[in-house]
């Protein structure tokens, strides 16, 4: 093997290794079946805002404020997000961030949706302290049966 | 080397790249994550201004007329100037507004207005927005200008909204346009859009006010979740942010 092809061999590892190390976001998976997460960090986002839907290729997350994680608001963050998902259902390579500032219910939650959102967030606050991402520390679960 | 002994190599490299290569945690299935570790999540640079309506535009010398220094001004503070301040509120079919305006004399100008969305006397959301003029000093010779600046929210509601608004107006000199720069002169004031303007009530409060009616949403109200929502378009391998939506309300559903 001359010098050229030992080169040609080294690159090629080279950039097999740059391509399988490199943090890609996830893609590839089904519309619809995207898992969603819900974080709640310590620190909110520096937005005016009471949830935030986060929309990535392959999964979607909300990001609720500590003080403001009550059954309504994750119950308008999926109401929402689940309507995102049917009219726009493939992402390609962007991600969306969707701040939702405020809303005024028409009608109650039945008892049964509200008892059940308020086990989540009851699951949610009992997670562990971790790491969510750059912002810092919270705890986050995936949505029971996304 | 042999090229048997290459090709090992190069497959040994990407072996062993392909072992230590790391997936963001919630690639797994979520039934799998017992477990509690870190979430891998970049959120963008996304900050309060990516919100805002407005633009700081340079206006050309000959922007408005001469000032007519016969008008009666008052006299501590006539260097620069703020006449007819206001601000207006309403809806069209698609949008509430907040609009802020104002006449000045001075070579910088400024208009901030914000629009407040409330629905059943909770608030659901604001739009800020702002305008803001420069005359380069030395061609500005007293001329006098109007500035405006609207924010709007977008909505598909026709019942049961109200909006209102307030504004800072600002008037001045500056040497040349930058929050550093030598100013001097500064006249400022605010304004609020009085009364605040709603939209009819929606039929199930009128009736629920009444004490019975409690469906039906013929008034075009919705019968969900009156919401309020940005929507960003980012790119989630740098997080930088291509393009915002403005503040829209509507029904959520649910």
């Amino acid at each position: 093997m001359n010098g050229t092809t030992r080169v040609t061999v080294a690159l090629l590892g080279l950039v097999a290794l740059m391509g399988a190390t490199a943090q890609t976001p996830l893609v590839g998976q089904e519309p619809g079946s995207a898992p969603i997460f819900i974080a709640l960090p310590e620190t909110f986002p520096d937005v005016d805002a009471r949830a935030v839907l986060m929309r990535e290729p392959g999964r979607d997350i909300v990001i609720l404020r500590a003080s403001d994680a009550g059954p309504e608001t994750l119950h308008v963050a999926l109401s929402l997000l689940g309507r995102l998902r049917s009219e726009q259902p493939r992402l390609g390579d962007r991600g969306q961030l969707i701040p939702i500032t405020g809303f005024a219910p028409r009608r109650e939650l039945a008892a049964d949706q509200r008892a059940r959102l308020e086990s989540v967030l009851s699951d949610l606050r009992t997670r562990p302290l971790a790491n969510v991402g750059n912002l810092g520390s919270g705890r986050w679960m995936p949505y029971p049966g996304s | 080397m042999s090229p048997a002994h290459c090709f090992r190599a190069a497959l040994a490299t990407m072996l062993v790249a392909t072992a230590c290569s790391e997936e963001p945690i919630t690639s797994l299935p979520a039934a799998d994550l017992e477990t509690p570790v870190d979430l891998a999540l970049a959120f963008p640079r996304l900050t309060a201004q990516t919100l805002f309506q407005g633009e700081v535009v340079e206006l050309a010398p000959t922007s408005g007329p001469a000032r007519d220094f016969s008008e009666d001004v008052p006299d501590d503070d006539d260097v620069s100037q703020i006449y007819g301040a206001g601000t207006s509120v309403g809806f069209t079919a698609d949008y509430a507004y907040s609009n802020g305006r104002h006449t000045y004399t001075g070579n910088l100008g400024k208009v901030e207005t914000t629009a407040r969305v409330s629905f059943d006397g909770a608030q659901i959301g604001s739009q800020f927005a702002f305008q803001e003029e420069y005359t380069p000093f030395l061609l500005d010779f007293g001329s006098v200008k109007e500035i405006l600046a609207e924010a709007y929210v977008f909505i598909d509601q026709d019942c049961g909204l109200r909006v209102d608004g307030d504004s800072n107006h600002y008037a001045g000199w500056q040497w040349f346009l930058g929050s550093t720069a030598p100013n001097w002169g500064p006249a400022g004031m605010s304004t609020q859009a009085f009364p605040p303007v709603s939209q009819p009530a929606c039929r199930e409060q009128e009736e629920d006010a009444d004490g019975g009616y409690s469906g039906g949403s013929e008034s075009g109200g919705g019968e969900g979740w009156v919401t309020c929502w940005y929507l960003v378009t980012y790119d989630p391998y740098s997080g930088e942010i291509f393009d915002v939506d403005f503040l829209f309300c509507d029904d959520v559903g649910g």
